[in-house]
């Protein structure tokens, strides 16, 4: 039998099983639309947060259950939508497609490709909205999210399954630090998911670029919901993002999500309630704009090995307007979250990048996830830096210090110099000890301020020829006073071959 | 908020029920004393047709809208009908892009029997 025959039977076959039913569906009349809400009379039945069809193949969620009317958010165009046109119910809840093929993809907020790639080719669909995992399904952030950022890894470490804030104003590299801690998950069987709300494509285009030349789109997946579309998309975007992402921390994969940044998700959110008439609160928030922000991280899991072990690890970023932590929806998202990475646009400015302010930034849980070199070797650059930060601003006034406080004051100029680091070169954690460890041993001590970043550099590259056995047990999370002492030798070695 | 025709027929209608005469009369001046109240009286007309529905429902008077591809005989409609039960009051239209089959209408449930949908299943299916 040729191919076509065969074709025409199976598709014949297909025909002819079809059953023809009949096609029962409740509907309602658009009452009223504007700026994207619509209020609709009918509809008895409908659920809350169900997908509703508008003519065109638009869809919307209900959101407002009323004695006669239901209000509903559209996504998508809306300016076809007329007074009195049918609306459908679907009987689905707003869900996204999901699938093994959404990686290297950029979608939008409903899941549908936009990457001019074609359709994707997925057959589940995960709901939008979905209850956290409970407590008996998780267990203790225990494992490295290692984010190739010194001052991060070293002091304010990352466990996978944490939710770590980073925040910060306009234009201090928040955006930065999360494209380096995807680069860095290269190799290490983590799927990434970056969220961009309400960014300008032009933006999202080039992290696509960037993450595409670093070979890094092999296990990302963005979600944008860009400015120009309406507010649904961006509010809608980060619950996408996460469902896409329990998808795969439900096979056991271990998730790294961004949310870029949640600040414009509330901004969104207050829109639509506003314009659903639901009562304004403080900065016109509606009530409900912290459950809005607790019932998506709380998404972020560590699950146990009953339940696949996979983990979602979420970075939500939040952007202040000078400097002010103590807005409502940062203070909301910060006690949400097991720690935040604080940014200062004045450290940036003097070129310490990342601007990292190590004395705000803090994380609750990370500690017990990171490896023992790096806790051992990091007290002591806690400790430095703190008592740096102290004396810093004293010192500013006096000239002629003490010996002991002038060489704090030099070891801290250091460590700051040390933990400097640009953009989209993310540190294996075992080069990070190095250097670390190397700070403490005084190494550094000698050389001169502006000459400590390729004094680092040298040592590193000698270490990487000449002593990797070493580099790869520091990597595998030994560190034996044997091994203390070779690493301690082979700076001296280092040192030596240097003068 | 203002209230939806549907909910001012509700309240003529339950005003005036059961009432004749000097009663009705006081009724109806009362609900146009509301209407003015609300601002509402430019809404009349939606009102009245609002009313005229809700007071049929009430009465047990269902209404139904056939809309098929092409006319249908007496009969047919009749049997339609027969099967939304006996007060049944019907509405037919004629739209020729259902192909074939019937699209029934009642309130605000419809029941698609038309050709259209039962191809654009099959093309679901199949894809």
């Amino acid at each position: 039998m040729s191919y076509t025959d065969n074709v025409i039977k199976t598709l014949q076959k297909q025909i002819e099983q079809f059953e023809k039913k009949v096609q029962t569906e409740e509907v309602g009349a658009v009452i009223e639309v504007k700026d994207g809400i619509t209020l609709m009379t009918g509809l008895t039945s409908c659920q809350s947060q169900e997908m509703l069809e508008f003519p065109g193949g638009v869809y919307g969620i209900a959101l407002n259950l009323e004695e006669e009317t239901v209000g509903a958010v559209i996504l998508g165009d809306y300016t076809h939508i007329k007074e009195g046109d049918e609306v459908k119910r679907t009987g689905r809840i707003m869900s996204t497609p999901v699938g093994d093929a959404m990686i290297g993809r950029v979608v939008n907020a409903v899941g549908d490709a936009i990457d001019g790639k074609g359709e994707l080719n997925t057959k589940e669909f995960y709901p939008v909205e979905r209850v956290a995992p409970g407590v008996m399904t998780r267990e203790p952030v225990n494992t490295p999210m290692q984010t190739g950022i010194k001052a991060i890894d070293a002091l304010i470490p990352i466990g996978r399954g944490q939710r770590e804030l980073i925040i910060g104003d306009r234009q201090t590299g928040k955006t930065a630090i999360a494209i380096d801690a995807i680069l860095n998950q290269k190799g290490q069987d983590v799927i990434c998911v970056y969220v961009a709300i309400g960014q300008k494509d032009s933006k999202v285009a080039r992290i696509a670029s960037k993450l595409q030349e670093a070979g890094a789109m092999e296990y990302t997946i963005i979600v944008s919901a860009g400015a120009s579309e309406p507010a649904p998309m961006s509010f809608l975007a980060p619950y996408t993002g996460c469902a896409i992402a329990e998808y795969f921390a439900d096979k056991g994969k271990d998730v790294l999500i961004i949310y870029d940044d949640l600040t414009k998700q509330a901004w969104a959110y207050r829109e639509m309630s506003l314009l659903l008439r639901r009562p304004p609160g403080r900065e016109a928030y509606p009530g409900d704009v912290f459950y809005l922000h607790s019932r998506l991280l709380e998404r972020a899991c560590n699950l146990n090995e009953k339940y696949g072990g996979g983990s979602i690890t979420a970075l939500p970023i939040i952007e202040t307007q000078g400097g002010d932590i103590s807005a409502y929806v940062p203070t909301n998202v910060i006690s949400i979250t097991d720690g935040q990475i604080f940014l200062e646009t004045d450290l940036f400015n003097r070129g310490i990048r990342p601007a990292l302010n190590v004395g705000l930034s803090v994380s609750r849980v990370g500690g017990s996830a990171q490896t023992k070199p790096m806790k051992k070797v990091a007290g002591s650059l806690k400790l430095g830096l703190a008592q740096f930060r102290e004396l810093e601003a004293f010192a500013q006034f006096s000239s002629d210090l003490d010996a002991e406080t002038k060489k704090q004051i030099d070891r801290g100029q250091r460590m700051t110099e040390l933990l400097k680091q640009p953009q989209f070169s993310p540190v294996p954690v075992e080069e990070q000890i190095i250097s670390i460890f190397a700070m403490s041993e005084g190494i550094f001590d000698a050389v001169a301020l502006d000459q400590v970043k390729a004094v680092d550099e040298a040592l590193l590259q000698f270490f990487r020829a000449s002593k990797s056995p070493l580099l790869e047990k520091i990597a595998s999370g030994d560190w034996s006073d044997e091994l203390k002492a070779d690493v301690k030798a082979s700076c001296a070695e280092f040192l030596k071959s240097r003068s | 908020m203002a209230l939806l025709p549907k909910q001012y027929a509700r309240i003529l209608f339950e005003l005036t029920d059961g009432k004749s005469g000097d009663d009705l009369e006081l009724s109806v001046e009362t609900f146009v004393k509301f209407l003015i109240e609300e601002r509402a009286l430019s809404k009349k007309e939606y009102l009245m047709k609002a009313f005229k529905e809700y007071a049929k429902l009430q009465q047990g008077v269902k209404k139904i809208v056939i809309t098929s591809a092409r006319e249908l005989s007496e009969k047919i409609t009749e049997e339609i009908a027969l099967i939304f039960g006996k007060k049944v009051e019907v509405e037919t239209k004629i739209d020729t892009t259902l192909i074939g089959g019937i699209v029934v209408r009642t309130g605000d449930t419809i029941f698609d029997a038309s050709v259209k949908s039962q191809l654009e299943q099959l093309q679901r299916q199949l894809t």
